[in-house]
């Protein structure tokens, strides 16, 4: 059940169960029958809001300073559970919580995991660690470590490809079609590159992260993923015309008043 | 500030990895510096041809920016050739001047918001922010400080949320943007770089 901070909106922290227990598996004397309806490839997402349970949720998404530090890493989330049922234990075989089929609790590494406030997300990810910590005589805190999905392209090597002279973002569509990466409509938010990439051979011995970096070496724009999924490329800063999304001042009226900031001097 | 432009070339002894513009232990192939409040003198490589059994070494050709004068204010602050994968040292030229750096910068960042404090409205504007938003920051200092009141406009390139049951707290980590913001009759002045007409 989503929870509500005063003065602050209604959240939600969801955990799905649903991608890591019905997700076909080949080979698998249970999982990867074909031409049954239970076991889907990639699984079916069924979230679950556990955010009843959440004691504190902390994300760092993008990065500091673009002077001094590379774009392309994954956003995190942190997310800790006072489990005071034990339902989000490891071995907790009467949690509802429990994949039976698989002897384990379903919430596991690359669960995926969405954390919203007033229906607009704010992380959008995979599980990367979970852990659980019990103080006696029955305190449990569970910790769950995500990130975002340019975690998981590391796990994906760059397909075969002929480079040819193209665009940064020409060729980050190539490289995801030929990798079958966010493929979905709306999944790929490019804009158009300003760096002309030529023909230097694709090295296929690297992750897809890997090789998106050393494009976006050449271009000096931002690789990230948005707080809803979405895979977003930025090309190199140029001057542009362009709305403001924010107005923050110190002097009231409408603008959005801060707390703090720091002048930084780089 | 004048940026002089060269084309140059040095030996690959790195073999193959150059070809692929792969870091190695020993070559990051990363543009940041050490320093990096000014870079006067950068250099963009592109990617050389593969080695043959005829050529075991290629050359590796680079474009090098220079800020002469900034170079004399604060003598040289230079990266390190880093092979990219751009087609041509024309491209290699473009990239070197946008990464000159020649003067420090000081920007209004790391600026926190608490969420509590808001209005509605507020809170729905700063939740939708993502990175890449663009947002003014207004300070006003108190007398005799000069000036009185100075904005900054500047592109988001991280945020971080801090939640727990009683408040929310947002941290937006701006940097300069290279932006214009649409220039208004009658409210806006000529001669504002920051603004322009559609």
């Amino acid at each position: 059940m989503s929870v509500a901070i005063p003065n602050c909106g209604t959240y939600t922290v969801e955990l799905d169960y649903g991608a890591t227990t019905n997700a076909f598996l080949l080979d698998d004397p249970v999982a990867g029958v074909l031409d049954q309806s239970v076991y889907l490839l990639e699984g079916s997402t069924d979230f679950q809001d556990v955010t009843a349970f959440v004691k504190q949720v902390s994300i760092s998404r993008g990065r500091q300073n673009r002077f001094r530090d590379a774009t392309g890493q994954p956003s995190t989330a942190v997310i800790q559970i006072e489990d005071s049922d034990y339902r989000f234990s490891l071995v907790n075989e009467s949690s509802p919580y429990w994949n039976s089929g698989k002897g384990r609790l379903g919430f596991e590494l690359n669960s995926n995991v969405r954390i919203s406030r007033n229906g607009t997300y704010l992380f959008t990810g995979i599980i990367t660690q979970y852990s659980q910590v019990i103080e006696n005589p029955n305190r449990s805190v569970v910790t769950i470590n995500c990130s975002d999905e340019l975690f998981a392209l590391n796990n994906f090597k760059t397909p075969a490809l002929t480079a040819v002279a193209q665009r940064s973002d020409e060729r980050i569509t190539a490289v995801f079609d030929e990798a079958g990466l966010f493929t979905r409509p709306g999944q790929r938010d490019l804009e158009q590159g300003e760096a002309n990439l030529g023909t230097a051979p694709i090295d296929e011995s690297t992750s897809v992260l890997e090789y998106l970096q050393r494009v976006n070496n050449s271009e000096q724009g931002r690789i990230f993923i948005k707080a809803d999924g979405t895979f977003a490329f930025d090309r190199r800063l140029i001057g542009e015309l362009q709305d403001l999304d924010a107005v923050l001042s110190d002097a009231g009226g409408t603008a959005i008043p801060y707390s703090s900031f720091q002048i930084v001097n780089n | 500030m004048a940026i002089v432009r060269t084309f140059n070339t040095i030996e690959d002894v790195g073999g193959i990895e150059d070809t692929y513009a792969a870091p190695t232990p020993q070559r990051t192939n990363e543009f940041t510096p050490s320093n990096p409040s000014v870079v006067n003198t950068v250099n963009v490589a592109i990617a050389p041809p593969a080695p043959t059994t005829v050529d075991l070494n290629t050359t590796i050709e680079y474009a090098q920016a220079i800020a002469a004068d900034s170079v004399a204010d604060f003598g040289v602050q230079e990266t390190p050739v880093v092979v990219t994968l751009l087609e041509t040292l024309d491209d290699a030229g473009d990239l070197a001047e946008y990464l000159i750096r020649p003067v420090p910068a000081f920007w209004f960042g790391n600026i926190e918001i608490i969420m509590n404090g808001l209005s509605d409205a507020q809170r729905t504007v700063i939740t939708n922010l993502d990175i890449g938003s663009q947002v003014s920051v207004t300070k006003s200092f108190p007398s005799p400080s000069t000036p009185s009141t100075v904005t900054q406009i500047m592109a988001l390139e991280g945020i971080s949320h801090d939640i727990t049951p009683d408040r929310h707290i947002v941290t937006l980590y701006t940097n300069p943007a290279r932006i214009y913001t649409y220039f208004i009759l009658d409210t806006d002045e000529l001669d504002d770089d920051a603004k322009a007409l559609a």
